[in-house]
């Protein structure tokens, strides 16, 4: 039984040919594919890199309907491992890049993973200045600001 | 790769994320991380302290068992709350400076992400709070229908179960009066109850309410609009108690035992494996409380020198249907002469 493809294109205009069903993990490419069949689906503001990781974990998450009910490729146990893997090998900025990507083609999963992962990073940090320096955030506070807000935070007893 | 090039060329990226990534991922964390995420920046500040964040918690279904505490320092009755165990050298209980003070003779039920709080103003006047756990706001919440003194509230499936007294043809009576939290409403009408019980204590077990007096216990079946006796539970003069999978718990302080009454089975037996953290305790039952933490068991006690601790007590039934507790953690919370009034569960 041949498989349904579609294209998706990048924003540097890279087609990459893709499995419907592994596409239509995006919200987004389900709906566009329903209304606009057989046509390329330009996703300018994703890179080639992006989209192509992207792709690799819609593969990886892709449910097949082998007549016999729906089975995944992987089981749950396997994929949470492959998921962990998968952030892990990612640097930040690039995990930000696929965390807008999983939320503007609406990747429930995939935005799940990603968020946790940012999520993670953030709660590993000892304090504020941490933070600021692992994410590269200006401090726009002044010192009287942030002894308001400690105190709120702290009230002694 | 540098992260130093990084930093020069680019300019962060969490920040420029849409606002409802930036909700999603701080909703993914506990709360008690949000003081240091609203010390970050103005941008990440507004979020943690939007309501937003924790109708997204319970979206995501992330929300997180927190301990609230009612204490009455030097008489002002603040609420506070409990920070996790973290091994930094942090005070476990913080002051919600935005919570007003509270009156004396408060009754608290925790339901969900709320604490409804039931004041005495006088003889003839309540005042009623619903506290955001969330946001940390105090809203409107409808009084009773009724002016009733009430002595204690249960909560069954969201709906709150006050019993009070109320003067009406020159004596006191007692009346049952319901509150549905869904619908935020007081039900109409009332219901009777019996003129003993509710002295010492209520709580619920098996959507069942279970009250005590000075020399009698009894069990409310709200769907049968029942009362009856419990001798069995009534061998031990419990009080300050919780429940914890249908079986109940509370600190004897005078045998200085954690005693557990299994309401299906009718029988009380000593939790064993505490033999170490009891005989610490004091002998003030006013100051001693158990609440179910998560299904956990939180023991609030006093050692010597007004000192108050809070035990978290890991509960397992071994074969036999002996139950045993392990000890997970156990926090200094406060030295003073003051007064311990409640411990709440709330999620958020």
């Amino acid at each position: 039984m041949s498989k349904k493809m579609i294209v998706l294109k990048s924003s540097e205009g890279v087609s990459f040919v893709v499995e419907e069903a592994v596409a239509r993990q995006s919200k987004i490419i389900s709906f566009l594919v329903e209304e606009f069949p057989d046509r390329e689906l330009p996703l300018t503001n994703m890179t080639s890199e992006i989209l192509r990781k992207t792709i690799e974990y819609c593969k990886k998450h892709v449910v097949e309907d082998d007549g016999g009910g729906d089975s995944s490729s992987s089981s749950s146990g396997d994929l949470k491992e492959w998921d962990v893997k998968f952030v892990a090998e990612i640097d930040q900025p690039r995990l930000m890049d696929l965390l807008m990507a999983a939320n503007y083609l609406d990747i429930p999963s995939l935005l799940d993973v990603t968020c946790q992962k940012v999520a993670d990073t953030i709660a590993a940090c000892n304090d504020e200045k941490e933070i600021r320096a692992t994410f590269n955030i200006e401090n726009d506070f002044t010192e009287e600001e942030v002894e308001a807000i400690r105190m709120e935070n702290q009230y002694p007893i | 790769m540098a992260k130093e090039e990084h930093s020069s060329q680019t300019p962060s990226l969490i920040t420029s994320l849409p606002q409802d990534a930036i909700v999603d991922i701080f909703a993914r964390m506990s709360r008690f991380d949000y003081p240091t995420l609203s010390l970050v920046c103005k941008h990440f500040r507004s979020i943690v302290t939007s309501p937003e964040i924790f109708t997204r918690r319970a979206l995501l279904g992330r929300t997180e068992h927190c301990l609230y505490v009612v204490l009455c320092l030097q008489n002002r009755t603040r609420i506070y709350i409990l920070r996790k165990n973290k091994t930094n050298g942090d005070t476990p209980l913080v002051l919600i400076p935005s919570l007003p003070a509270m009156p004396m003779y408060l009754n608290f039920v925790a339901a969900g992400s709320r604490i409804y709080a039931f004041a005495r103003k006088s003889d003839y006047e309540m005042m009623t709070l619903s506290i955001g756990c969330g946001s940390h706001s105090v809203q409107p919440f409808p009084s009773m229908p009724t002016h009733l003194n009430l002595i204690v509230a249960g909560i069954i499936e969201g709906r709150i179960y006050g019993v009070g007294c109320r003067f009406s043809s020159e004596e006191w009576e007692r009346v049952m009066v319901v509150f549905d939290t869904k619908t935020q409403v007081w039900e109409p009408g009332m219901i009777s109850v019996m003129k003993e019980g509710f002295m010492c204590g209520c709580v619920v077990m098996a959507d069942k309410i279970y009250t005590r007096d000075y020399a009698n216990s009894f069990v409310y079946d709200p769907k049968e609009n029942k009362w009856e006796k419990d001798e069995m539970l009534n061998l031990h003069k419990w009080e300050n108690a919780c429940v914890v999978d249908d079986v109940l718990y509370y600190l004897d302080c005078n045998e200085k035992e954690l005693r557990a009454y299994d309401g299906k089975q009718s029988c009380w037996q000593v939790v064993k494996g505490l033999e170490t953290l009891l005989p610490e305790t004091r002998r003030r039952k006013e100051w001693s409380q158990t609440v179910n933490y998560d299904g956990k068991l939180a023991l609030f006690y006093p050692k010597e020198n007004c000192e108050i601790w809070c035990a978290e007590i890991l509960l397992e039934t071994r074969k036999g249907g002996e139950i045993w507790g392990t000890v997970e953690c156990c926090r200094h919370l406060v030295t003073s002469q003051s007064c311990f009034m409640k411990a709440l569960d709330v999620v958020v």
